[in-house]
């Protein structure tokens, strides 16, 4: 029985592995080989690919980009949800409305909001800025990230807060001190979450970027896949550049995705 | 204090907010310094890794020398044509269009004319500006007296032949007609030979571009004009050769893009593609030596002139309405100088890019332009009609379903008659 389960391991485990081994091996190769011979391993192992990525575009500033747009998302998204989190934890007039209403955005599909996005992140001056595509990246998480983390605090006891209030602790103090700590494993989910979404977002990046400095990884990548010309092994050197953060990201943080997801799962 | 220290922060944030907004209030576009050049966004997709690209670059660096403190040109790029073409669309439907863009220009989709949002050039249209020009392309791009966009790229899509391939499978001409095209594709074929390079993601343009040809051949030039039915035998014929075709084509011709499609004929692993100029850029120079060009074959009793081509539709320029009448008068006299005779003749040879504008090239040039641009002009020049590619005239429905109704044709799932039959309702 164990050697089935086994088998059925390593069979999953080479259909995930095998589309990302086959990249990397692509993007070593020159695109004559890659289309003579589309399984085949390269002549020879050259780093062309990732030389031409790296010199014929700003590929740093991009990745910076990329880097800050992630962050300044996640954080802005983190401190809205937290805080809506939180006071859904109280007993409020039409609070399951409040509530249906924040994560029903979840349902709506994101394109729909593209003309008013563009239109108020111009009119508030954020158009072509770093700031403005992640405020608009925090916005749309903003439902994903209320749900992960208002899940996680309805697993704290609610004694732990009447405690801190009998000790004379007020709302804010007892969200500080107490609720946000405990909410820790939630958030950093919900982080991770915002992270990958807002480090490989393509079409709000596409609308909300024109200049060279303020263009992420994903959109560059296109460069390389024009209408009028594609080099799919540099477009692949570009891919695995910017694929490479998201699995480290994953792979260092793996256990408190799974636990935030899980946590109350058993209670 | 914990409630202070909160109330201060969210001060700060609304500050910062507010800030932000009236930074952006203050700026008047027709608050520019006397001394300060007239600014002009151009968006394209063109982006400097292709030879237009690199054209546009050195065309447009060439007009702010000469316009040198006047005006300044800045050219920004978004490589994905598809995305590009959506942003447009959104920005004219924010009503905050761009100060210059290009599209492909479709009648069935006149939704950027519509929007009241584009620069009218017709009242700067002079003699010697419109002697640059076709009458009827200026025609095609004028609705309710209003030409609010500039004709520019219209590009034939002929059919490129491997000359070494076809002399080794014993063929010495370009076929002349669909049956000696499939007799020429069986001869190929039994020398191991992939005749010909077809692709059905995306918008299938390599076969759409085939059964453009397919149709035009038997029904005309006509065939696909708004309000005539597809629903036609000519039509139907047209799409049982053209699965007959797949089967002359490469094991992933169904699901391959663009670029496998185009890949597979730079290559040399097919003998013949359909495609237009912009081609000719990923062909190396070995290979551009044995490339021939042709136009469409034709078919018994079909309604087309022998030499006839399919085109694709215009990309034209088109400017966003300007508040300032500066700027606006700036940006019509950068469309002269791209459409003037030095801008096309640089574009033409630099970029290989047919455009609308007249433009007539001395021998030496249709040798500098190399082999195959020169055979591509000289087919395109001589073309006694022509007709604009099935995907770009269509309407939008029946344009994005074109490429799946292929599938579904090569998968059996219904029979050509059933394939047309569907995109025609889809036409409707």
């Amino acid at each position: 029985m164990r050697w089935i389960k086994e088998l059925f391991l390593y069979l999953v485990s080479f259909i995930m592995l095998a589309p990302f081994v086959w990249l990397i091996i692509a993007s070593f190769k020159t695109n004559r080989e890659l289309f003579a011979e589309p399984f085949g391993l390269p002549e020879n192992w050259m780093f062309d690919n990732y030389i031409a990525v790296m010199t014929r575009h700003p590929v740093t500033t991009y990745f910076l980009n990329s880097v800050i747009v992630s962050v300044v998302s996640t954080l802005l998204a983190l401190l809205l949800a937290t805080l809506a989190s939180y006071i859904f934890t109280y007993t409020f007039r039409w609070r399951s409305y409040w509530q249906l209403l924040l994560v029903g955005g979840i349902l709506v599909p994101t394109n729909a909001f593209m003309v008013p996005y563009y239109f108020i992140v111009k009119w508030i001056g954020f158009y072509d800025s770093l700031f403005g595509i992640a405020l608009v990246y925090a916005g749309i998480s903003l439902p994903l990230s209320v749900l992960i983390i208002k899940n996680y605090m309805n697993t704290i006891p609610p004694e732990l807060s009447e405690a801190a209030f009998i000790d004379g602790a007020g709302v804010h103090r007892t969200f500080t001190r107490i609720i946000l700590p405990l909410s820790c494993p939630g958030v950093v989910t919900a982080s991770i979450f915002l992270m990958v979404t807002a480090w490989n977002e393509l079409m709000y990046a596409n609308l909300l970027t024109q200049s060279e400095g303020t263009r992420t990884l994903q959109v560059a990548i296109r460069f390389f896949l024009t209408t009028f010309q594609a080099n799919y092994p540099q477009a692949f050197a570009a891919m695995i550049l910017a694929i490479v953060p998201s699995i480290v990201i994953y792979a260092l943080l793996s256990e408190k995705i799974i636990g935030g997801l899980t946590a109350g799962a058993v209670k | 204090m914990v409630i202070k220290r909160s109330r201060v922060l969210l001060l700060a944030l609304l500050t910062v907010l507010l800030a932000g907004c009236s930074a952006n209030l203050q700026k008047e576009p027709n608050s520019k310094q006397a001394d300060e050049p007239i600014e002009i966004k151009m968006l394209s997709s063109w982006s400097t890794d292709t030879e237009r690209g690199r054209a546009l670059h050195l065309l447009v660096n060439k007009y702010n020398e000469a316009r040198a403190g006047k005006v300044k040109i800045s050219i920004d790029i978004n490589p994905d044509w598809p995305n590009y073409q959506e942003k447009v669309k959104t920005m004219i439907a924010a009503k905050q269009p761009p100060d210059l863009f290009n599209y492909n220009f479709n009648p069935n989709d006149l939704s950027r004319q519509n929007s009241g949002q584009l620069l009218d050039f017709s009242p700067y249209m002079d003699e010697q500006w419109r002697s640059r020009f076709k009458p009827e392309d200026i025609e095609a791009l004028t609705f309710n007296g209003e030409l609010t966009s500039i004709p520019y790229e219209k590009a034939g899509v002929l059919f490129y032949y491997n000359k070494k391939l076809f002399a080794e499978a014993g063929i010495q001409t370009f076929p002349q007609t669909w049956d000696e095209f499939f007799a020429a594709c069986a001869k190929l074929k039994k020398k191991g030979i992939i005749p010909i390079s077809l692709m059905t993601a995306d918008d299938s343009w390599h076969s759409t571009n085939a059964l453009t040809y397919l149709a035009a051949a038997a029904d005309g030039m006509d065939v696909f004009k708004a309000g005539v039915s597809l629903d036609t035998p000519g039509m139907v014929a047209a799409a049982e050769k053209l699965k007959q075709l797949f089967s002359y084509s490469t094991d992933d011709a169904i699901g391959a893009n663009y670029s496998i499609s185009s890949n597979h004929f730079a290559l040399g692993n097919t003998a013949m593609i359909i495609d237009g100029p912009w081609l000719i850029g990923s062909l190396d120079d070995e290979l551009q030596k044995n490339i021939g060009i042709s136009a469409g074959p034709l078919v018994h009793q079909g309604h087309a002139q022998k030499g006839f081509i399919v085109t694709d539709t215009y990309t034209p320029w088109s400017a966003g309405k300007q508040a300032s009448k500066e700027k606006e008068q700036a940006i019509v006299d950068f469309m002269k100088y791209m459409t003037s005779d030095d801008g096309v003749r640089l574009m033409t040879l630099e970029g290989r890019i047919l455009l609308s504008a007249e433009l007539s090239l001395s021998e030496e040039e249709l040798k500098k332009a190399g082999p195959v641009l020169s055979q591509f002009i000289d087919v395109s020049g001589s073309a006694p009609e022509s007709i604009i590619q099935i995907s770009r005239v269509l309407k939008p429905a029946a344009i994005s379903k074109l490429p799946s109704l292929i599938e579904g044709m090569m998968f059996e799932q219904y029979d050509p008659a059933g394939m047309v039959r569907r995109m025609n309702e889809a036409n409707q």
